[in-house]
């Protein structure tokens, strides 16, 4: 979609049109959502998640005075309601323990695009959330350096480090997963 | 090497996947949402009522005579203590501390108020 539609329906939100704001939402669900879904690995959380954060966005929508893109600012609060979630509850330990025995059961899990990509999120989960989050915004979304900084509210290096740190990681965790898989035949 | 191995590119193929979500619904339910919030319910009346309470407590720090509350809270652990010796319902002396603990007390109670004011704004700031 032109830029141009989306400041038209971003204009008509910010004067209480919420049938534009259903379109922007429409617009940014998969982005949010899959963005939540990778760094939650649950899909019924992140989608809850997704929602608190969108009617969030609505009653805030004046806040957002287009210095980035709407997308990268509702990555911004979506991300900061992740991390106040997951300090209520680690993830780590609920989902290494919901996850381990799924990891092992799931078999051949490299064999089709949507275990692949189940398979990236089940991987997604096992770095540490600012990983997940530099790794995904930056290579899946296509944010740049810059604008992952200003999303996570971390220094430009540190972004850079994380992904480079995260990457490795993630291939290593992917790599032992369908070793575990095929060792299992 | 294991044949479904990921190598350099499937995981880069992977990564650079667009994250294919269908809206099921999604949109419809925030804006179904958003549309019951709005009859007779002002948007930012939770954001308004916890300002208006943060207001208060600020308020109340400030302005309560710290002083005279903490000379109370002793005069009333004295009294409590002499009606303690009096009835000599206990004997232990755990009790012989009551007046210097709740005074110790009193001068702790504005900041574990503006501790608790601050924790209060820093969630609201975070969200």
């Amino acid at each position: 979609m032109p830029d141009a539609d989306e400041h038209a329906l971003l204009a008509a939100a910010q004067r209480d049109d919420v049938a534009a704001f259903g379109q922007l939402v429409r617009l940014q669900q998969g982005r949010v959502r899959g963005f939540l879904r990778r760094l939650c690995g649950d899909h019924a959380l992140a989608d809850d998640v997704a929602q608190e954060r969108f009617l969030l966005a609505w009653r805030r929508l004046r806040d957002f005075r287009g210095e980035g893109s709407f997308g990268a600012w509702l990555c911004g609060i979506a991300y900061r309601r992740f991390l106040q979630s997951q300090r209520r509850q680690r993830r780590e330990t609920v989902l290494n323990e919901a996850h381990a025995r799924e990891w092992q059961e799931a078999g051949p899990m490299l064999e089709t695009p949507a275990l692949q990509q189940r398979a990236l999120e089940r991987a997604m989960t096992h770095l540490n959330s600012q990983e997940a989050a530099a790794i995904t915004l930056n290579i899946t979304l296509g944010y740049s350096h810059a604008e992952v900084a200003g999303i996570l509210g971390l220094p430009l290096g540190t972004v850079k480090s994380l992904i480079n740190r995260g990457l490795p990681k993630l291939r290593a965790i992917l790599t032992s997963s369908a070793g575990v898989s095929h060792e299992d035949q | 090497m294991k044949t479904n191995e990921p190598t350099e590119q499937t995981l880069d193929t992977l990564l650079r996947t667009p994250l294919d979500v269908p809206d099921d619904g999604f949109s419809a339910a925030v804006v179904s949402s958003i549309a019951r919030q709005r009859p007779g319910s002002w948007p930012l009346a939770g954001e308004m009522l916890w300002a208006a309470w943060l207001l208060a407590l600020a308020g109340a720090i400030i302005a309560l005579p710290w002083e005279r509350t903490a000379h109370w809270l002793a005069s009333l652990s004295q009294q409590w203590n002499a009606w303690l010796l009096q009835t000599q319902a206990l004997s232990h002396p755990l009790w012989a501390q009551t007046e210097q603990w709740s005074t110790t007390m009193a001068g702790w109670l504005p900041v574990m108020l503006a501790l608790g004011l601050l924790w209060m704004l820093m969630a609201l700031v975070e969200d």
